[in-house]
């Protein structure tokens, strides 16, 4: 009889060590879960399309620690722009989405506040048209012409840096600044883009950008305090 | 043996509890109010380069193109002497048909020139230029792209000619040669424009 007690012990300890390694198993892949997500939005799109006449847009920002310092982030957003030219009218409207990887060098601040470096790649499928006059070089009467692109699209770069800090509870305030490079345009035939969504303009090959955001942070799961040890 | 709990044991106990009860751990939360805030620098450096950063961020934005307009629909044909290749030569220029525009060029007199310049229509993508000189005439039909862009919104819209091409030519075999397939003016020199077509006669 003893010896029967002993291996039913012996198969209940051996079950016990299978629940073991369920548990490591767990809570390895609960350091890929972020603890929070966090939903923003830029605040100068706002303030532009309210207070000028030519940009109309929103962009959506979310961002999500994957792993320590490492964040996911994406935007999403929509431009539309409209240029009184001095000859003319110029306009482009689409959307855009940006997705890239931040580098958070505040790992050890108990409030989450950020400052990061990070990268990004963009694209915008759009389209745009410009309705203009020249003088006809025969008769130097004043002729009109509408000249548009059916489906244009392009892509680029991005570096960025920025600050996220708590406001109070689950608001955060953020500024990114982006230096945006590698443009590439596909579908200009006719006319090429002056504004394009997301990106901005194309007469030079490199642009500065920057957007100031607000944040909603949503709680995903408890994260143990953060040691201020340096 | 039983201890026996007396009094001193229990004032020793009781004194132990409030000392360890004054050691206890810090809540994390109070513990945040004696961090340091990382976002408040007095490195002055520091700040500095962040002020200028901001400043070339700022701006950049603001800027709008420059007006630089090197746009052109004239095609520049220079004659060369066809055996000294790199000598100009010099025609007796009398006039020149433009097709489809259907307009003529013409002077009062026919003039020596070694360099001629002939618009191109915009609104189509194919110009025919019949050119009376030395008292012959020889035609020259060219096609090309045009595309729009925008330099400013205070310069406007402009169009520029791309790919420009011989297409039919009765000037002798690989005489006109196309050089430049883009029609512009040096915006330094604007009366110049810049080289399209070279004829060897």
């Amino acid at each position: 009889m003893l010896r029967y007690i002993i291996s039913i012990l012996l198969v209940a300890f051996a079950l016990q060590l299978n629940a073991q390694d369920r548990i490591e198993n767990d809570s390895s892949r609960l350091k890929y879960l972020p603890t929070g997500i966090r939903v923003g939005t830029d605040l100068l799109a706002i303030g532009k399309s309210k207070y000028t006449n030519y940009f109309k847009g929103w962009e959506i920002n979310v961002d999500a620690d994957v792993y320590r310092r490492y964040y996911l982030t994406a935007d999403y957003g929509s431009w539309t722009t409209n240029y009184s030219l001095n000859n003319g009218v110029y306009s482009s409207d689409g959307r855009y989405l940006r997705i890239g990887v931040d580098i958070n060098f505040l790992l050890k601040d108990t409030d989450r506040n950020m400052f990061f470096l990070g990268i990004r790649r963009g694209h915008t499928s759009y389209t745009d048209y410009s309705d203009y006059s020249y003088a006809d070089p025969f008769t130097s009467q004043s002729v009109d012409v509408h000249v548009s692109n059916s489906s244009p699209s392009a892509n680029w770069n991005e570096l960025t840096t920025g600050l996220r800090v708590k406001l109070w509870k689950y608001v955060w305030l953020g500024a990114t600044g982006r230096f945006k490079f590698g443009y590439n345009g596909h579908g200009q035939s006719n006319l090429i883009s002056y504004d394009v969504p997301g990106y901005g303009r194309t007469i030079k090959n490199n642009w500065w950008g920057i957007n100031y955001q607000v944040f909603i942070r949503i709680p995903v799961r408890a994260d143990k305090p953060r040691s201020t040890k340096l | 043996m039983r201890r026996k709990f007396n009094k001193n044991t229990a004032l020793r106990l009781r004194a132990d509890a409030v000392e360890l009860w004054r050691k206890r751990p810090e809540p994390w939360r109070s513990r945040r109010r004696q961090e340091k805030v990382y976002l408040r620098t007095k490195n002055s450096r520091l700040r500095a380069f962040f002020f200028v950063v901001f400043c070339v961020l700022m701006a950049s934005c603001y800027d709008k193109g420059d007006c630089i307009l090197t746009s052109s629909n004239l095609v520049r044909m220079d004659f060369f002497d066809s055996k000294a290749t790199a000598t100009a030569k010099t025609i007796l220029f009398d006039s020149a048909l433009v097709l489809p525009a259907n307009y003529m060029f013409k002077d009062t007199a026919s003039v020596s020139v070694s360099s001629i310049l002939l618009p191109v229509d915009p609104a189509v993508n194919q110009t025919a230029f019949i050119i009376y000189y030395d008292k012959k005439v020889d035609t020259l039909v060219m096609s090309y792209t045009t595309q729009a862009q925008v330099l400013s919104p205070d310069c406007g819209t402009f169009s520029y000619q791309n790919d420009l091409k011989i297409e039919y030519s009765t000037f002798p075999a690989d005489s006109a040669v196309v050089i430049n397939q883009k029609l512009r003016i040096n915006f330094l020199a604007p009366k110049d424009p810049v080289v399209n077509v070279k004829i060897y006669h």
